[in-house]
């Protein structure tokens, strides 16, 4: 079983540690977890045993390498899901992305099947997973979902590890509101203390016989679950097919410590309300909200002065929760809000939440990493999956303008930054060899707003040369290339340094419309990849 | 150790030993504790000691120890070069100079010559000499003032901190200053050659000190094929360095452009590589430039659209960028309107935010400082506004932003520079003072009467000698 697999550069050194352990499942983040033989929780009534509930799940994905993006490994990683009935088995979407082969392991049986994925959403962190294995599916039961879950008191946390269903205690700290593990989207989760290591992916949170929540993120003995309340309003409205992906409150907003704002917006009575700073971030919405408004209600619910409204379920919590709490993308609001002096009612949209909307995407899944190579010039969007490839400090260590982009916003004129990765030294590139990290501005004096439009612009040369202008303030601001010049050593490169294609460019997704743009990214999405003749 | 230069040489070496204190750039009227300091001088023509200027920086007293001579005298700074970290101080007591003989200047160093520096190296009292060679010379950052760089010799004979304003001596004359190092690199210390030192002596002739001028050209080698025949350059030419970006200043502006070659700059043939040769070393061309003096004019010969031209440039001191280097001698500058404490944003101020400023500091802070201007110009402001902190009372208690935050616009008025804050709080129509902070728009109010009335207040119970400091 222990068959040896590749792995990514950052895994290597787990790879040493990995290959010295002798367990036939491998969870690459948890070596060190001490196996506990499980007590079914209610065996007593003979119904219903976890065990027959919780599975593991193995993941190879294709790891890419955002540096060299012609370049591909294989990672793989282990996570838990739970049935849920109609043979499907619901997880956290972290780590199923570029997925190449899913295999589920039941009751520790040793024994693997093929899986698939039906459905996932990345911004919600969810997916249902099946396999067509009939066999399966015998002697598995249904997980029963809490709704609501509780906001105190002990959990169980469930996982296989080594064939034994391991069995840690948990205890609920709260329930809160926070951006999703995959996505800038707010959601609910369940906050747990718990000394399980290396958790976060996708394990069971369990009181007695009901699922509470799926583990989505780990900081130390804070243990982040995705709460079935939650869960399980997606999966409804995904059966009543009026799921349309998480929408958001597209503003950003003050809490009122400072009465006199509210003075100074005329707002009578005492300070209640959020004051809102910033709107309509998403390219190509018009925000129906407007900086300086005080949000005072949304959807019936009163907004108090820190931003907080009282759940029926679970009391306190943040306004974002009001954007998923049975919302979805392009369904509307009733904002009741304060402005010109007067209270006025308005429907607020929600837009869908796409990772485009950010100048530089946090997240990019199930898309080869895209490059355009011109003259030993590499050419690359402004990701964060690039920015992380400066290692675990990468706040720290990438260069700062590049990190500041990572903040700025999208324009219409400027939906992406363009960067020169690297310069892959060949006679024609003499001088520019140390050129790296740079954002380009222009090419043959057009506006290079994102990367396809380099392919258009190295069409249209300069007297024979291609012209590359990059941001003013980079060390060096122009370079020229002989574009007669540049097939040949486009080729001549490629065989160099071992690249198979001188391009790769994703398909254009539609910005404007904020529900049609897919969120979902469909799973068998392919990259248009070009070879030279 | 033999000192072949001569024992002559070590009687006109002192070591300089300040008390200084700098200021809290984020709370303007606090000192920090005053701090003791060790470093090198030597005499010159005029009954001058020459030392660094990081050595005398913030001195509140500096005191001068001759050798074989337990006599501490007082010095007053006479002239001070940031930008080149030179200084030259004088002793006050005429006996001070007796017995001593100025030293006389030298050239340029060969690489791979001998050079033997001077100094006290760790403060000790006793006289130091160590041996080493020329190693490089090359155009290098000057990390006291950290945004100029220039001409500089490295060499491996130890320069330690104590060491710093010492001589370098070959042939029994200076070749150079002692003035850094790089920490965690051994045998690399560098010393100021003595161009950049006539510089200074040259500029402080006239009584005042005016800078090395920035001719404000970003030059870049030329030695891509393509990009040579695009702008026509002759095939066998192998001459030039070109224009890649251009400084915000008029005249340069007027005069070149982007993507000119530059191939003479005096009487220097610049190769296209960036280097010129000077007295028997290849060396970056902005040394070439380097050597005019405030308002000279640079005569340069530029290739441009096909053919040859002659241009000369004007240049000028430029001080727009000096908040984004390290500031000294001038005490940071305030302004405290109902405890809220404002201050220009500088290098100085981000600093403040500790050791690893870089991280801790705000990213919108330091893209404000180091690349606002050159990315967009449209929104440049000529000196960003903080707001610093906030000293604590109930005028100001309901504020969100405790402070580090840049300002954007009071009562509706952008700020571009401190003068500008006590005016557009004196513009308040009605009752309460409107501020605005970037990047994310926050605001908050303050009452102004309320705020006027609690200004003596605060200022009493922070023990602040004054409101503001302009």
């Amino acid at each position: 079983m222990n068959r040896p697999f590749l792995l990514s550069r950052q895994l290597a050194a787990l790879l040493a540690l990995a290959l010295m352990t002798s367990t036939s499942t491998l969870n690459l983040r948890a070596f060190t977890g001490t196996v506990q033989k499980t007590e079914p929780q209610n065996s007593t009534s003979g119904m219903f045993t976890w065990e027959n509930a919780v599975i593991q799940i193995e993941v190879t994905s294709k790891n890419y390498n955002y540096i060299q993006p012609w370049e591909r490994s294989e990672r793989k990683v282990y996570k838990s899901g739970v049935v849920v009935g109609g043979h499907q088995i619901i997880t956290t979407a972290d780590g199923l992305a570029d997925q190449t082969l899913i295999r589920l392991k039941k009751q520790g049986d040793g024994l693997f099947s093929l899986g698939n994925v039906v459905w996932i959403d990345y911004q919600a962190n969810l997916a249902v997973l099946t396999t067509d294995e009939k066999d399966f599916w015998t002697g598995l039961q249904p997980a029963r979902l809490a709704d609501p879950v509780p906001i105190t008191g002990p959990v169980r946390i469930l996982r296989w590890q080594n064939d034994r269903l391991e069995n840690r205690q948990g205890e609920i700290d709260q329930i809160t509101v926070e951006p999703s593990a995959l996505s800038f989207v707010s959601v609910p989760v369940l906050k747990i203390d718990s000394t399980i290591p290396g958790a976060g992916y996708g394990e069971a949170i369990t009181v007695n016989d009901k699922l509470i929540g799926l583990a989505s993120q780990q900081d130390g003995d804070a243990l982040t679950a995705i709460p079935t309340s939650f869960i399980t309003s997606i999966l409804q409205a995904r059966q009543a097919k009026t799921y349309t992906g998480l929408g958001y409150f597209d503003f950003t907003w003050d809490p009122v410590e400072n009465p006199l704002c509210l003075d100074y917006l005329k707002l009578p009575g005492p300070p209640r309300g959020v004051i809102v700073k910033e709107t309509g971030l998403k390219p190509g919405v018009v925000s129906p909200v407007h900086p300086r408004d005080v949000i005072l209600q949304i959807d019936g619910f009163d907004i108090d002065a820190e931003g907080n409204y009282r759940d029926p379920q679970y009391k306190k919590l943040v306004l974002e929760n009001l954007s998923s709490r049975g919302k979805w993308a392009g369904m509307d609001c009733k904002l009741k809000i304060w402005r010109d002096g007067k209270e006025q009612d308005i429907l607020y949209r929600l837009p869908k939440a796409d990772y485009s909307d950010e100048l530089v995407p946090n997240q990019s899944f199930d898309k080869d990493p895209e490059y355009v190579l011109a003259g030993g010039l590499v050419f690359v969007p402004l990701t964060e999956a690039y920015l992380r490839s400066w290692g675990m400090n990468w706040r720290q260590r990438a260069p700062f303008r590049l990190f500041y982009y990572n903040m700025d916003k999208v324009r219409p004129d400027r939906p992406q930054r363009v960067v020169l990765s690297q310069v892959l030294p060949s006679e024609a590139n003499i001088g520019y060899e140390s050129m790296r990290n740079t954002v380009i501005d222009e090419i043959n004096g057009m506006k290079i707003k994102q990367i396809s439009d380099i392919m258009t612009a190295l069409k249209s040369p300069v007297n024979g040369f291609d012209v590359f202008k990059f941001e003013p303030g980079e060390p060096v601001q122009w370079a020229v290339l002989d574009a007669g010049e540049m097939d040949h050593t486009n080729q001549e490169i490629m065989t160099r340094y071992h690249i198979p294609a001188d391009h790769v460019l994703n398909p254009v997704v539609a910005q404007n419309d904020p529900v049609k743009s897919t969120a979902s990214v469909p799973m068998t999405q392919k990259p248009a990849v070009t070879h030279l003749p | 150790m033999p000192v072949p230069e001569g024992s002559e040489s070590e009687k006109s070496v002192v070591q300089i030993i300040t008390a200084f204190q700098e200021p809290d750039w984020a709370s303007p009227w606090i000192f920090d504790l005053p701090r003791f300091a060790s470093g090198t001088g030597f005499l010159i023509d005029g009954d001058r000691i020459m030392t660094n200027a990081h050595v005398v920086a913030w001195t509140k007293r500096l005191l001068v120890r001759r050798y074989h001579d337990p006599t501490p005298y007082f010095a007053q700074v006479e002239f001070v070069a940031q930008d080149l970290d030179l200084a030259v101080i004088k002793v006050e007591d005429p006996n001070f100079y007796k017995g001593m003989k100025p030293l006389d200047f030298g050239g340029l160093p060969k690489v791979r010559s001998a050079v033997v520096t001077y100094g006290f190296p760790a403060g000790g009292e006793q006289i130091s000499y160590t041996r080493g060679v020329v190693s490089r010379i090359e155009v290098e950052g000057y990390v006291h003032i950290g945004n100029r760089a220039f001409l500089a010799v490295q060499t491996d004979a130890a320069i330690n901190p104590g060491n710093s304003g010492g001589p370098v001596i070959q042939d029994g004359k200076v070749v150079g200053v002692a003035f850094e190092g790089i920490s965690g690199l051994q045998n690399t210390g560098y010393f100021i050659p003595t161009v950049i030192i006539h510089h200074f002596l040259d500029d402080i002739k006239d009584g005042a000190y005016d800078g090395v001028p920035e001719a404000g050209l970003r030059l870049t080698a030329l030695q891509n094929p393509a990009f040579r025949r695009m702008l026509k350059l002759p095939d066998d030419s192998k001459q030039g360095v070109r224009v890649d970006q251009i400084l915000d200043i008029p005249t340069t502006k007027a005069l070149i452009k982007p993507n000119d070659v530059i191939m003479q700059v005096g009487d220097y043939p610049v190769d296209y590589d960036g280097t010129i040769t000077y007295e028997g070393n290849t060396v970056g061309v902005s040394a070439a430039i380097d050597m005019a003096q405030n308002n000279d004019t640079i005569p340069l010969k530029i290739w441009r659209d096909g053919k040859m031209i002659d241009v000369s440039l004007p240049v000028k001191v430029y001080t727009d960028d000096a908040s984004q280097g390290n500031q000294y001698d001038v005490l940071p500058r305030y302004y405290i309107f109902g405890g809220l404490v404002f201050t220009p944003l500088s290098l100085d101020y981000l600093k403040t935010f500790g050791r690893d400023w870089n991280d801790s500091a705000g990213r919108d802070l330091i893209y404000e400082l180091a690349y606002r201007h050159l990315e967009d110009p449209a929104h440049w402001r000529p000196e960003p506004v903080v707001l610093a902190s906030i000293l604590d009372h109930p005028v100001n208690a309901n504020f969100t932003t405790r402070g580090q935050t840049m300002v954007d616009k009071i009562n509706g008025i952008r700020i571009e520079r401190l003068s500008d804050v006590p005016k557009a709080f004196a513009a308040t129509k009605g009752p309460d003072a409107i501020i605005e902070f970037l990047p994310d728009h926050h605001f908050e109010v303050i009452r102004k009467d309320d705020a006027e009335k609690a200004n003596p207040d605060i200022l009493e119970t922070y023990r602040v000698p004054a409101q503001s400091r302009l």
